[in-house]
């Protein structure tokens, strides 16, 4: 099973394609999908937010 | 199961009502208040307006039920509670009454004696995340406070981690006007409450003994009014022994929680609601409880919210029911909120 590796949640293959984003269902990271034998996530690329808090 | 509502003119009665009257294994049969007596269930309770033909009665109408549920004021359940365990029912007190197994903690926290210390070691604390087991068999059972629901929730996975260092844990809680009850008061008038954001209990709120109670630790709580109806919010300030990474912190909460079916994590990374807040949980039984590391001031930061009315009083009591019957546990307690709201 891959973990997410921020979190550690288990995150399931399921039909997800290589390059595909996709939310951590625990802490909703971001995951892109660099490999899928094995199945391996990493954090996707994002643009820094300013929440102005 | 026949069920039976005592004191159920008030904020918890009316949320008790309003689950119980559509609990597919429940039947209630009676509701109590003397302020009320004769009076239809719809008059105090005006979004049960039709869901049920039930009137008041005064409670020395009250009969035996397979179960009954104490939603009085603090104080009066310590009397009646014996009488009706004798009548051989399930007792679910949402007061303080038989929440704290040291009888000399009523005097200090509540100003008075307790008239049956006896059954404070039979009662069982009606977390249902801590105390499962004692409770499927319980004769009576002592739902938790709101305050301390959240606080007890937002620690418990720390506390049993050992992850603490051996001080004072401080516990921030932010409550919304019903915590209050519905007897009105000065503080509650419009007036005064509008706008609110009031320290009301800066040290020595009742709900710490209970906190202790349960977590084993020395608790600072403060307590504050805030702008809402419903909610509760408990910040933890938890001081660590050691440095702590968030990852092992998702696993410290993730084996604590990560089968129940009312607490979720919430820690996300993105998004507007990143942490726990009571707004979107308004009429559901959820605590959700977040977290997050501080390495640089030593301390891990829990968050818990939930409804005070609901995970902290009703729907608990509700949960607890559920556990007690052998019903499964989420039974009439489906609601997923609203949003917005």
């Amino acid at each position: 099973m891959t973990q997410c590796p921020e979190c550690e949640a288990e995150v399931d293959e399921n039909d997800k394609v290589l390059g595909e984003v996709f939310p951590c269902p625990d802490c909703g990271t971001e995951l892109e999908v660099f490999g899928t034998a094995p199945f391996a996530v990493q954090p996707a690329p994002k643009e820094a937010e300013d929440w102005g808090e | 199961m026949k069920a039976a509502v005592v004191g159920g003119s008030g904020y918890v009665g009316g949320e008790l009502l309003r689950l119980l009257l559509r609990h597919p294994e429940v039947e209630v049969v009676q509701v109590t208040s003397d302020s009320m007596a004769g009076k239809a269930v719809g008059r105090a309770h005006p979004n049960l307006r039709r869901a049920t033909e039930l009137l008041f009665v005064p409670h020395s109408a009250l009969d035996s039920a397979d179960v009954t549920f104490l939603a009085t004021p603090h104080g009066e359940a310590m009397a009646r509670v014996p009488e009706l365990l004798d009548r051989g029912g399930i007792v679910i007190d949402l007061s303080a009454d038989y929440r704290l197994r040291d009888a000399r903690r009523y005097p200090e926290y509540y100003r008075t004696e307790h008239a049956h210390p006896e059954l404070l070691a039979e009662a069982v604390y009606g977390l249902p995340e801590l105390h499962r087991e004692a409770l499927r068999s319980a004769r009576l059972i002592a739902v938790p406070g709101c305050i301390a629901t959240a606080s007890i929730l937002a620690l418990h996975p720390l506390v049993r981690s050992g992850l603490l260092a051996p001080r004072a844990v401080v516990v921030d809680a932010k409550s919304g006007s019903s915590a209050s009850g519905q007897e009105p008061g000065p503080a509650g008038s419009h007036a005064e409450r509008s706008g609110v954001m009031r320290a009301y209990a800066p040290a020595g709120h009742r709900h710490t003994a209970e906190i202790e109670q349960e977590t084993g630790v020395t608790v600072a709580l403060s307590c504050h009014a805030v702008e809402a109806v419903r909610g509760v919010l408990a910040t933890v300030h938890a001081f660590v022994a050691r440095p702590v990474e968030e990852k092992e912190l998702w696993r410290t909460y993730r084996a604590a929680y990560g089968k129940e079916p009312f607490v979720r994590l919430v820690h996300e990374s993105e998004g507007i609601h990143r942490e726990p807040e009571p707004k979107i949980l308004a009429g559901t039984n959820f605590c959700d409880v977040g977290f997050a590391a501080d390495p640089h001031a030593e301390r891990v930061v829990a968050i818990a919210a939930l409804d005070n009315l609901m995970k902290g009083a009703a729907g608990n009591a509700v949960q607890c029911l559920n556990v007690r019957a052998g019903w499964p546990e989420t039974t009439g307690l489906d609601f997923l909120g609203l949003h917005p709201l």
